[in-house]
């Protein structure tokens, strides 16, 4: 069964630090995402540059797809070792997780990976070795959807050490915690912020360790179809609509007027345009009953790829009503696409687009598709 | 009570929205609220005459190449008749 996992992240900096010692890294690849959570030794910004360094190069390595184990060797041989207390100056948990369901775990010195399904814990066969001379425990298991997957760094388990608790919160505590307040039924952020609440609550407000908290549910892939643009032959219209309103889907959406009109044609579902003008320059969004989002065409699907080009550079994604908006978020939120293409033209446009720099529909069609995949995301296309 | 109102529809499709059916709508937005209460506005997504946006329809009489004057002058010698 394919499974995608939802992923929240949280951290405490140790009290009159300005940065956090402990670094996570999501790396997305086309069929597996990996969770990197790195704590080095000591606190602030020599623990941050450590811990930062071992992400990097866990990043780096991966995205050149080597195994978890060549990964973690690579960086063991490369952390220097504490001259003191004569230990590797960060740890580090490394979580692969397959689409196909199956995961890889390597933990060094890090708090041991919680797994809760069916609101219970449970518990994962893990196997202790030695990889690059350091002593690793490796576990292979598979993950379902509704799973909840908890990383911490050792400030959480270790939350108020000799104040509120002598020993600190301790793993039972947490897993007390977790499952008196039902986490499991929350979401992945909602689980990690309250967990880190609770770490800071337990250290009285003044942390004495950097803490980090990452939580990772799993669910089904949510599945976006769009269609955009009537096919070139009219009497493909019947079997397009068909197609389109058959596949079963997380969000169905139609980018074009003449697409929602013969879409609204053949379902005889009325189209009623909304009198909201949130960006004046995005068309208006409609509404047809059973449809998520029904958009303007060219002007919209252009708009929304320089949103998300504009993401892909490291910015955030515009949050906003408008059409190109929530059809961005839309896209960014799904983990398969299919795009319903028709490759009818409308003459009228022509012209137009090219005074105005527009991309006609197959070219920004195009370029969504390679900004879709470069985020990691499964996409298709048909052309009518 | 929408029958005794005169209806109003835009073209919001691509080619009118590029012409300037946003003008329009900035026009209608800015009535006053007497006057608005007597239109029966609606957005269309297209009206199929995409070479001569932006379309508006008055009534039962389609304009081609709208402005915002041209729109006034239509509504004021309705409203006023």
């Amino acid at each position: 069964m394919k499974i995608r996992v939802d992923i929240g992240i949280a951290s405490l900096s140790k009290k009159e630090e300005e940065v956090c010692g402990d670094t996570s890294r999501i790396i997305e690849g086309k069929d597996s995402v990996t969770i990197i959570l790195s704590d080095g030794l000591g606190s602030g910004i020599k623990a941050s540059i450590l811990s930062i360094l071992s992400t990097q190069i866990a990043a780096g390595l991966l995205k050149r797809k080597l195994g978890l184990e060549q990964v973690f060797a690579t960086i063991a041989d490369t952390l220097p070792i504490c001259k003191v207390r004569d230990i590797a100056y960060s740890t580090l948990s490394i979580l692969k997780i397959n689409y196909d369901g199956t995961a890889h775990l390597i933990e060094y010195d890090n708090p041991a990976l919680i797994l809760v399904r069916d609101n219970q814990l449970l518990k994962i066969n893990k196997q202790q070795r030695m990889i690059a001379g350091k002593e690793v425990f490796e576990s292979f298991f598979r993950i379902d959807v509704d799973d909840l997957l908890i990383l911490v760094s050792d400030g959480v388990i270790n939350a108020g050490v000799g104040g509120l608790f002598k020993l600190g919160l301790g793993r039972e505590r947490l897993l007390e915690n977790i499952f008196k307040r039902d986490l499991n039924s929350e979401s992945a952020q909602a689980v990690t912020d309250k967990i880190i609440a609770l770490t800071d609550a337990c250290y009285l407000g003044k942390a004495g360790d950097d803490s980090t908290s990452i939580a990772i549910k799993g669910r089904i892939p949510r599945k976006v179809v769009l269609l955009t643009g009537p096919p070139a032959d009219q009497k493909l219209d019947k079997i397009v609509v068909e197609n389109f309103t058959g596949i079963q889907s997380w969000k169905k959406i139609v980018c074009g007027g003449a697409t929602g009109n013969m879409l609204s044609r053949q379902t005889g579902r009325e189209i009623e345009i909304s009198l909201e003008y949130t960006d004046p320059s995005v068309p208006p969004v409609a509404s047809i009953a059973g449809i998520d989002l029904v958009t303007e065409g060219i002007l919209t699907l252009n708009k929304a790829l320089e949103r998300l080009q504009h993401y892909m550079e490291g910015n955030g994604l515009k949050k906003a009503d408008d059409g190109a908006s929530q059809l961005a978020q839309n896209l960014y939120l799904a983990d398969e696409i299919t795009f319903l293409m028709g490759t009818s033209t409308n003459p009228a446009h022509k012209e137009m687009m090219e005074s105005l720099q527009l991309k006609p529909r197959p070219v920004v069609v195009g370029h969504l598709v390679n900004v879709l995949r470069d985020m990691g995301k499964e996409v298709n296309i048909e052309t009518y | 009570m929408n029958d005794q109102k005169l209806k109003i529809e835009v073209c919001v499709g691509t080619s009118c929205h590029l012409m300037g059916s946003n003008l329009i709508i900035e026009y209608l937005e800015r009535l006053s609220e007497k006057v608005k209460a007597q239109l029966d506005i609606k957005y269309i997504s297209c009206m199929n005459n995409c070479s001569q946006g932006p379309q508006v329809k008055v009534g039962d009489c389609q304009l081609a190449n709208a402005t915002p004057e041209l729109l006034n002058d239509r509504i004021e010698r309705i409203l006023l008749q």
